[in-house]
């Protein structure tokens, strides 16, 4: 079984449980050489969607799921905020003085893809199984 | 779960931390600091030989402890990385700012 899915309530707590279970599921998985990137992208995304997506609104849920395929693993982490305007957030970088906005600079430099759905509440990444070294 | 355990030893502070270094443990750990820095510690030093996984949270805190001791002509060392962190810090163009050293 290469699939993981999963659906939280905005709770850092609970995106702790799921992001230890995602790193117990990669090593059972044979993906432990990305294990690191790939949990780090986890938690960019899910406590993203919580914090800035959601809100820490508890009622409002993060959707999660990852497959690990041969070639690939995919990661999708979705929310129930109002999204945010991606394209114009994606590229900007954080000065090495600035405490926040590296999430999606992590997402950048770790993924071999990203994308969003329109509306800028559900995120997907792809991280290539024989990616080189960031 | 993880531990952060603080001890102040004249102007420095060491931190050492058992487990992640993450958005989940980023207050109680923020709290540790600025207690340590109103007690005088000047230079930090973050002791991470037990930390697998830092995200982009712990990474801001730690620009933040860098900010707040420079102002007081201090700094900060982050000690005995893994490889992976090692790599995560050197490709945000951290290792300098921060002392990053890697783990022996």
């Amino acid at each position: 079984m290469n699939f993981l899915r999963q659906t939280i309530p905005s709770r850092l707590e609970e995106a702790e449980a799921l992001l230890l279970r995602v790193r117990t599921f990669l090593q059972a998985a044979g993906a432990s050489s990305i294990a690191f990137p790939v949990e780090l992208l986890a938690r960019e995304c899910v406590v993203n969607a919580i914090v800035h997506g959601n809100r820490r609104n508890a009622d409002n849920s993060v959707g999660f799921s990852l497959r690990v395929g041969r070639k690939w693993v995919r990661l999708e982490v979705s929310d129930e905020g109002a999204g945010f305007p991606w394209k114009d957030t994606i590229r900007k970088r954080s000065g090495v003085r600035s405490r926040g906005g590296r999430g999606l600079h992590l997402c950048r430099l770790y993924a071999d893809r990203v994308s969003f759905n329109q509306q800028g509440n559900r995120i997907a990444l792809w991280i290539g199984r024989t990616r080189k070294e960031s | 779960m993880s531990v952060c355990s603080a001890r102040l030893e004249g102007q420095c502070g060491v931190v050492a931390i058992q487990g992640d270094f993450t958005a989940l443990v980023v207050p109680e750990i923020g709290r540790e600091l600025k207690d340590m820095v109103a007690k005088g510690a000047r230079q930090l030093v973050f002791d991470l030989s037990d930390t697998y996984m830092l995200d982009s949270s712990g990474i801001g805190l730690l620009i933040a402890a860098a900010n707040t001791v420079a102002s007081h002509a201090g700094s900060v060392r982050v000690t005995n990385v893994s490889a992976e962190i090692f790599r995560l810090l050197q490709s945000m163009r951290l290792v300098n700012r921060l002392q990053v050293s890697p783990a022996e």
